[in-house]
């Protein structure tokens, strides 16, 4: 297994990465880095492995071949108990939030310090409050995960997330599900996220308006493997042909929205 | 942690099951031996599984026992041998039919749900929040799930057999009119200390049996809401049948280390 090339810049660096499920393969060969302090976008069709990507960064899942590191240590190989302290370092913000339904808000939000650390009650109140503050989520301190929104649920697993100060941050399909004004807010505290705690973040999702919002760089998955890798710019005057469709897809589906040219012919035909 | 798939062959979907049974006991052992064991976890579910499977149970024992001593009170007495229904009803209770039964209703009940609500977690990435937290699900679920399983069971083999017998005593001799000393008298010189520990380590085996299976379902939950239903019902049947069918080798077992107080003598 050859070890992944890693510069000193790059928190995350993947080589060869293969896996499948149930013979399907679903990632084969895939490199990269993501560089440190940076928020990278990994984009890709559905079921291009975007998510069993992402899962693999911090070892929730264990890869057929190839070697992933984090910050220079090589996670392939390490049992469950040694990646924990690697995986303290990084949070991981799940589709749907992935808060416990048998605990309130505020619960989910301490549970990692109650879990990692041995924080007084008085101090892991107070950092619960700074963690719900950052996300705009103080009122909900006390609601069950079942009283919130969809991106109450976002914003609280952001908390709970953020509450042990990660240096990384994983984003499965931040904006999936959100409506224009909360994907928007979402995406402000991505970028504020970075900048306050000097994330190194990595952001799976379909959304190309978050490419434009809170990329630094863009990876872009396609036929089980990473086809591009490189700057936003490059993204965007990039000619390949998977990135070309995507892109006009991605650009007629937002023009048939609601402000869109398609909008406008059916409100004539009605 | 795998399921069960349509595509592998009886063989491996059953080598699969065992093995992931046995290494979910094992890591569950591990964790007990170095001490990691969540009080307040292992309290709340001591009061789901035990105080919670407490009326079923003995509901279970109480209508079990009453209806053993009335089929045996009608064959004992044409035989002339109407005392001999307390002891029969016992022995069958505190080796067999308590075990047994109150093993399968916790099943229904209480292995049902944990396959459940560990399957929910399963499904909606909550194992993995807990794995991405450095915490180990063993540790926080499975752990303190089989440690109350493995204290409750007992207690509820216990109820369920104290309530048979009671409601033996009930039919034989309010309603029969057998003299309630000699149903007394004979129920225990046939019935030993040693029988209701037969029974009561019968029920700490099945609880280990319904809980490893209701975990190890749970975690392999995979397919949202009708995956989430497959466990639950797999995790009953498996267990029902896991049960009745250790049970015979229990009882060859244990009639050879703890044999019936009445023939012991």
């Amino acid at each position: 297994m050859s070890d992944p090339p890693t510069e000193r810049g790059d928190f995350f660096a993947v080589a060869g990465l293969e896996k499948s499920f149930h013979g399907n393969a679903i990632l084969k060969g895939a490199t990269f880095t993501i560089p440190r302090g940076k928020t990278t976008v990994i984009l890709g069709g559905s079921g291009a492995g975007k998510s069993v990507l992402l899962k693999h960064l911090n070892g929730l899942l264990i890869p057929d071949a190839g070697s992933v590191s984090v910050d220079g240590e090589t996670l392939t190989g390490m049992s469950e108990s040694d990646l924990t302290p690697l995986r303290q370092r990084i949070g991981v913000l799940f589709q749907n939030g992935a808060l416990f339904d048998s605990m309130t808000v505020g619960e989910n939000v301490a549970f990692p310090l109650r879990e990692q650390t041995k924080l007084s009650h008085a101090e892991i109140s107070d950092r619960v409050s700074e963690a719900l503050d950052r996300v705009d989520l103080t009122e909900a301190v006390a609601k069950r995960p079942e009283d919130l929104s969809g991106g109450m649920r976002k914003r609280a697993g952001l908390a709970r997330a953020i509450i042990t100060r990660p240096e990384a941050m994983l984003y499965d399909e931040p904006t999936a599900g959100l409506d224009p004004i909360l994907a928007s807010t979402v995406a402000r505290l991505i970028n504020r996220l970075k900048g306050e705690l000097s994330l190194t973040s990595v952001v799976v999702t379909h959304h190309l308006g978050l490419v434009r919002t809170v990329a630094d760089r863009v990876l872009f998955l396609s036929s089980r493997s990473v086809i591009f890798q490189g700057s936003v710019a490059e993204f965007f005057a990039s000619s390949i042909p998977e990135l070309l469709d995507y892109r006009n897809a991605a650009e007629s589906l937002s023009e048939a929205g609601p402000s869109g040219n398609l909008s406008r012919k059916l409100e004539q035909f009605e | 942690m795998s399921h069960f798939r349509p595509h592998d062959s009886l063989w491996i979907s059953l080598t699969s099951f065992f093995g992931e049974v046995a290494l979910l006991g094992w890591g569950v052992l591990k964790s007990v031996l170095r001490f990691r064991i969540r009080f307040g976890e292992l309290l709340k579910q001591i009061a789901f599984i035990g105080v919670g499977s407490q009326a079923v149970v003995i509901i279970t024992g109480g209508f079990t026992g009453a209806v053993f001593a009335a089929q045996a009170y009608y064959k004992f007495n044409q035989l002339g041998l109407a005392t001999a229904t307390g002891p029969v009803v016992s022995l069958a209770m505190c080796r067999e039919l308590g075990p047994v039964l109150a093993g399968l209703m916790v099943a229904g009940r209480a292995g049902a749900s944990i396959a459940a609500e560990i399957g929910s977690m399963k499904v909606t990435e909550q194992i993995d929040a807990l794995r991405a937290m450095g915490v180990a699900p063993t540790d926080y679920l499975v752990v303190p799930r089989t440690l109350a399983m493995v204290i409750s069971m007992p207690v509820l083999v216990g109820e369920a057999i104290a309530f048979g017998i009671l409601a033996a005593d009930l039919i034989t001799v309010e309603l029969f009119g057998v003299p309630r000393t000699w149903f007394w008298e004979q129920l225990s010189q046939h019935t030993g200390g040693d029988d209701i520990l037969v029974g009561l380590i019968k029920g700490a085996f099945f609880g280990l049996i319904i809980v490893l299976v209701a975990c190890q379902q749970g975690l392999g939950t995979s397919g949202g809401a009708s995956g989430v239903g497959k466990a639950t019902t797999q995790t009953v049947v498996y267990s029902s049948l896991a049960i009745l069918i250790v049970n015979l080798f229990l009882t060859l077992g244990f009639n050879q280390w703890l044999p019936m107080s009445s023939f012991a003598q």
